[in-house]
């Protein structure tokens, strides 16, 4: 038994060690480190001062003075608005109605597709999986 | 920069109200982020190499989370300097101001970027990994064998 959970160890060692080395052999490579570089630059540039702009607006006697729920409210409506979308793409969701329901019949669906794509869907795994994150957060919504 | 003309208080003098002015603004900053998150993705996307694409893909994920939390470290650090307050927002036209001059700084750093567009773009093969023979083989065997299990399960039919 301890025999093999220090074989299994020395395997996730040696694998972790493997990607670990992989991942440092590709940002070495000028056209991986210097486009993430940039995308870090211009995420670091774009400064972020919600914080006072919020407390203008509900605390400074020049600004518009609103209650401190409101900017709130105006920013989640806006952050709903993927999932509303979501369910608009799928014209099915009125007619079903029970959202938990309609979740699991896509996760089969998704599955089934799975099997189905011949080529190797390497890229579409991604979009996949965040379309399930995002799906399953209009589930939690709308519960 | 329609934060500054709300902070200046600009759009009372045009006559349009306050509840109407963040609400689109609000709708413009929103739609304006998510058409620059769609380019970035797209590129990081495509920097993942075969075989470690999950690993990759997080770790320029976490990149860009790291800068997500700079910006705000940064912005705070800002507001702290110019001392705008829970109370006191004397300055905060210009932080606001500061912040619009800020967000085009990243047009001065577009040489980072490979050229090309994104279907033309391809890491250099030493990172992709090409197969090796043996492996091709071994791919080989398996497709045949994936086709002999679809056989066999015609025939029992």
């Amino acid at each position: 038994m301890r025999v093999l959970t220090l074989v299994v160890s020395f395997q996730v060692n040696q694998k972790f060690t493997d990607a670990g080395k992989a991942m440092w052999r590709t940002m070495k490579c000028s056209d991986v480190w210097r486009p993430s570089l940039y995308m870090y630059i211009s995420l670091t540039l774009g400064l972020n001062i919600h914080e006072g702009l919020f407390y203008w607006f509900t605390d400074s006697k020049d600004g518009p003075l609103f209650a401190q729920v409101l900017p709130k409210q105006i920013v989640s409506i806006f952050k709903l608005h993927p999932k509303i979308s979501n369910m608009l793409r799928e014209p099915t969701w009125s007619v079903l109605g029970n959202s938990w329901f309609h979740s699991l019949h896509w996760f089969n669906r998704i599955d089934s597709s799975s099997n189905v794509i011949p080529t190797s869907p390497k890229g579409s795994s991604v979009p996949r999986t965040l379309f399930v994150d995002s799906t399953s957060l209009c589930s939690i919504g709308n519960a | 920069m329609l934060d500054l003309i709300l902070v200046l208080r600009l759009n009372l003098k045009f006559g349009l109200p306050d509840y109407l002015f963040i609400v689109v603004d609000e709708i413009v900053s929103q739609m304006i982020g998510r058409l620059k998150w769609m380019p970035l993705l797209v590129l990081t996307s495509k920097l993942c190499p075969h075989g470690i694409e999950g690993t990759f893909f997080a770790l320029l994920m976490s990149i860009d989370n790291a800068g997500l939390m700079t910006s705000s470290w940064l912005g705070g650090i800002m507001l702290h300097v110019l001392k705008v307050t829970r109370t006191e927002f004397g300055n905060l036209w210009l932080a606001v101001l500061v912040r619009n001059v800020m967000r085009l700084l990243p047009l001065c750093f577009l040489f980072l970027v490979p050229k090309g567009d994104q279907n033309t773009f391809k890491l250099p093969d030493e990172i992709m990994g090409e197969d090796s023979d043996e492996e091709k083989d071994e791919k080989e065997g398996t497709r045949n064998l994936e086709l002999a299990s679809l056989v066999h399960s015609v025939d029992r039919r």
